[in-house]
């Protein structure tokens, strides 16, 4: 939205509610994009002296990344993002015997649709319910049997900001694992989660985790996959062997460049961030609240979501925003033509679904603030008065 | 400058009596207007048209031309040549490779010998065209009753050929039977019904009743898109988007719940007819087939119909989803049709619709709604885009 002022300045206010679609590239991203095309545009594979300059850049980054994630930095693998992370963990169980695979009811698309092809290939899937949003570690103990191989439970929902419990989670596998003497993978993706909630790999104890750079104001198709131990994944392409076999393809290193400013700009300002938006978030979720509607969001969510119950069909709720300048999301922006994706997240959490189709979320970065926070409950409140 | 002559076949309008000449004279200038800014030249003889259209227009046009405007049942490329055997002979030899002909398969010499001073019989002709024929082909067979392939020679002022005789869409000349307005929603029927009205020489204009933003703005630009798809059968329309958003939310916040989709349908009625009055339309068009859905019943179309004095026609009220899918396919609308920007019509599409609406019930329902005022105010705000006989949007 523009605003003109009186001395025929354009004040630009963002208004942009939709990050947790995805987020403006920052200024700093996009810098360090351009400098790295520049500078190391040479093929990190090939002998010369400018490609050993550009595989030096390439590691200097893994290392910086993987120290702010308190990583090693083998474990760290740079992909085409999240969706390919991801696929490079679940097509690396088709080359092993079929067992059990439990996913949670909530995952994200890039996950669940791994399903049907898993279970084509004999597999026993298996969905873990999460009433209310979150999966139970008592209720994942009962699933756990000796044949299970792999665990997939997201860190924050992208539909609700729901927090998942994954220590407790991990820690329930482990146990299980005690008994049975047989390794079991947990992974979680945890694209909603870097930089936005506090967010500890080690701590949590996951095999697994999906990345995306512009989740976090990087650019598109460049996104990360951790591996505790690579060891037993193959690639989804071999190609020329590169991230150490398993992603092949010449790095993109200048969205790579760009991804280490994102990520260091939003872990460097964790803190301090995460109070300030959280709240902005209490400052909306009462606003919300008092015009009426319901909060979908649990109270622990992430402070970078808010799902609401909207008067109206979260389509046509959000096209009202829109004409008051606010983007917002009618469910998962990713699948707005495939009539909702975010609406059976909803029910699956054991939303109503006259509630959960009128779900609208809104979802907010660094660019968000007090301002734009209030133009949003102005907007809010004009729409419920019919204006 | 040289022409390429197309011979049009007019199926029924040759079966007109006194009226047949403004029949054809507006079949041709259908025909002009589709090919314009191109010149073309449409001359008439013997129950045949002749265009002869400037080089310069590409024949997808001209072809797209000829298959859209109602009234032509069949046409060709067709090939001049002197009249004289040897004359015909060369230029056969000329236009067959370009055709369709090939050794597998069978063929038939058609030879209609209208100027009968032709020293040649029609016999004649045929066996000297079927030597030039097996000369090229020399495998192809002979079959008088379901040939794969045929050359037909008429001869007339000179003498033409042609082989690929295409199928026309038939029906009668757009605009020598009234004009009607169409009731146009982005689903697969109602593009079909203006199509049906056209191949009987109706002209129509639509409107389509948006509901922004509960309808959205995808939802208009796919009506637009299924206006521009039906214009060429129409030979151009406008279309009318009038702003319904504040009559619908009238009619779910004062009417009866039950009915609302009867007031919306009969608030429609009264609003097609204001527009079709002033634009000289003289019926309604819509896309109803008895049952499809609960306002489609012979009840709430009796009710509806009784909101307007014009005639409303209904050209798929006995046709079943398929044959109207099959149809929609044809004239190309079905893929658009099925777009998924459908309105959030549950806003006002009650529970359980009344489907036995008692007439004298119902109009008094609406008439205590009384909605002149909204109704008013929404044709005043109504949008208008114009599209040409190409389907082309133009300026209003």
């Amino acid at each position: 939205m523009q605003k003109r002022a009186k001395n025929n300045v354009i004040l630009i206010m963002d208004l942009y509610f939709d990050n947790a679609a995805t987020t403006r590239l920052s200024e700093n991203a996009l810098e360090a994009y351009i400098k790295t095309e520049r500078e190391f545009f040479a093929n990190p594979s090939s002998v010369h002296r400018d490609g050993i300059k550009a595989r030096k850049e390439l590691e200097r980054i893994r290392e910086s990344i993987a120290s702010a994630m308190s990583i090693p930095p083998s474990s760290l693998f740079f992909t085409s993002g999240a969706t390919e992370s991801i696929a490079t963990v679940f097509s690396s169980l088709l080359f092993n015997e079929p067992g059990r695979i439990i996913i949670s009811s909530i995952e994200h698309e890039a996950v669940s649709s791994w399903l049907p092809i898993l279970k084509h290939h004999g597999w026993d899937t298996v969905v873990l319910k999460a009433k209310g949003g979150k999966a139970d570690p008592e209720e994942l103990r009962a699933l756990l049997t000796p044949d299970t191989k792999l665990v997939a439970v997201m860190a924050v929902n992208n539909v609700t900001g729901a927090r998942e419990d994954i220590k407790e989670l991990v820690r329930t596998v482990r146990e299980y694992e005690r008994q049975g003497n047989r390794k079991i993978f947990f992974f979680s993706d945890s694209v909603q989660a870097l930089g936005k909630v506090p967010y500890d790999i080690q701590e949590l104890g996951i095999d697994g985790a999906s990345f995306s750079g512009h989740k976090i104001n990087g650019p598109r198709g460049i996104g990360m996959l951790y591996l505790k131990n690579p060891a037993s994944f193959r690639p989804l392409a071999p190609a020329g062997g590169q991230e150490r076999g398993k992603r092949g393809g010449t790095e993109n290193l200048p969205a790579i460049a760009a991804l280490e400013q994102a990520v260091l700009s939003w872990l460097g300002s964790f803190g301090s961030e995460y109070e300030r938006i959280s709240g902005i978030n209490q400052e909306i979720r009462k606003a919300l609240e008092d015009l009426g509607m319901e909060i979908l969001s649990p109270e622990d969510s992430s402070p970078y979501i808010i799902s609401f119950v909207s008067p109206l069909p979260s389509e046509v709720y959000v096209r009202m925003l829109s004409d008051k300048g606010i983007a917002a999301s009618s469910g998962s922006a990713c699948s707005n033509n495939s009539k909702g994706e975010g609406e059976k997240i909803l029910l699956s959490m054991g939303i109503r679904s006259s509630k959960a189709r009128n779900a609208v979320r809104i979802s907010f970065s660094g660019d968000t603030d007090r301002e734009s926070a209030d133009a949003f409950i102005k907007a809010v409140k004009e729409i419920s008065n019919g204006e | 400058m040289e022409n390429k002559l197309y011979l049009i076949k007019e199926g029924e309008i040759s079966l007109k009596g006194g009226n047949r000449n403004l029949f054809e004279k507006r079949l041709r200038h259908n025909i002009k207007d589709k090919l314009r800014p191109y010149s073309s030249e449409i001359g008439k003889q013997k129950g045949r048209l002749y265009a002869y259209i400037s080089d310069e227009v590409p024949d997808e046009l001209i072809e797209k031309a000829l298959s859209t405007t109602t009234g032509i049942t069949g046409y060709a490329r067709a090939h001049r040549a002197e009249k004289d055997m040897e004359a015909i002979k060369a230029k056969a030899l000329e236009i067959l490779p370009s055709s369709s002909f090939s050794s597998s398969g069978s063929f038939r010499i058609t030879v209609k010998r209208e100027d009968k001073t032709f020293p040649y019989t029609s016999h004649d002709i045929a066996i000297e065209l079927a030597s030039v024929v097996t000369s090229l082909y020399p495998d192809i067979r002979v079959d008088l009753d379901h040939p794969d392939y045929t050359l037909t020679c008429e001869i007339r002022n000179e003498a033409y050929l042609y082989t690929d005789e295409n199928k026309g869409e038939g029906g009668l000349p757009s605009g020598t039977a009234g004009k009607g307005m169409l009731l146009l929603s982005g689903g697969i029927d109602s593009p079909v019904a203006g199509y049906m009205m056209a191949r009987r020489g109706m002209r129509a204009d639509a409107i389509y009743f948006h509901a922004y933003p509960y309808t959205s703005e995808l939802a208009l630009e796919k009506v637009k898109t299924l206006a521009s798809l039906i214009a060429p059968y129409l030979q151009g329309l406008r279309l009318f988007v009038v702003p319904f958003t504040e009559g619908q939310l009238y009619i779910r916040d004062n009417g009866y719940e039950e009915e609302a989709t009867l007031m919306f349908r009969a608030a429609m009625m009264k609003t097609a007819e204001r527009i079709a009055t002033a634009n000289g339309a003289s019926a309604i068009i819509t896309g109803e087939a008895l049952s499809q859905v609960a306002s489609q019943t012979i009840d709430a179309m009796s009710f509806t119909d009784s909101m307007t004095d014009l005639l409303v026609i209904r050209p798929l009220v006995g046709m079943d989803k398929e044959e109207i899918i099959e149809k929609a396919k044809r004239i190309g609308t079905y893929d658009t049709s099925i777009l998924p920007y459908e309105d959030c019509c549950v806003v006002f599409s009650p529970k359980h619709p009344v489907t036995r609406p008692v007439k004298s019930v119902s109009k008094r329902h609406f008439e205590e709604l009384s909605m002149d005022g909204i109704i008013e105010k929404a044709i005043r705000e109504t949008v208008v885009y114009s599209f040409d006989a190409n389907g082309r949007e133009i300026d209003a």
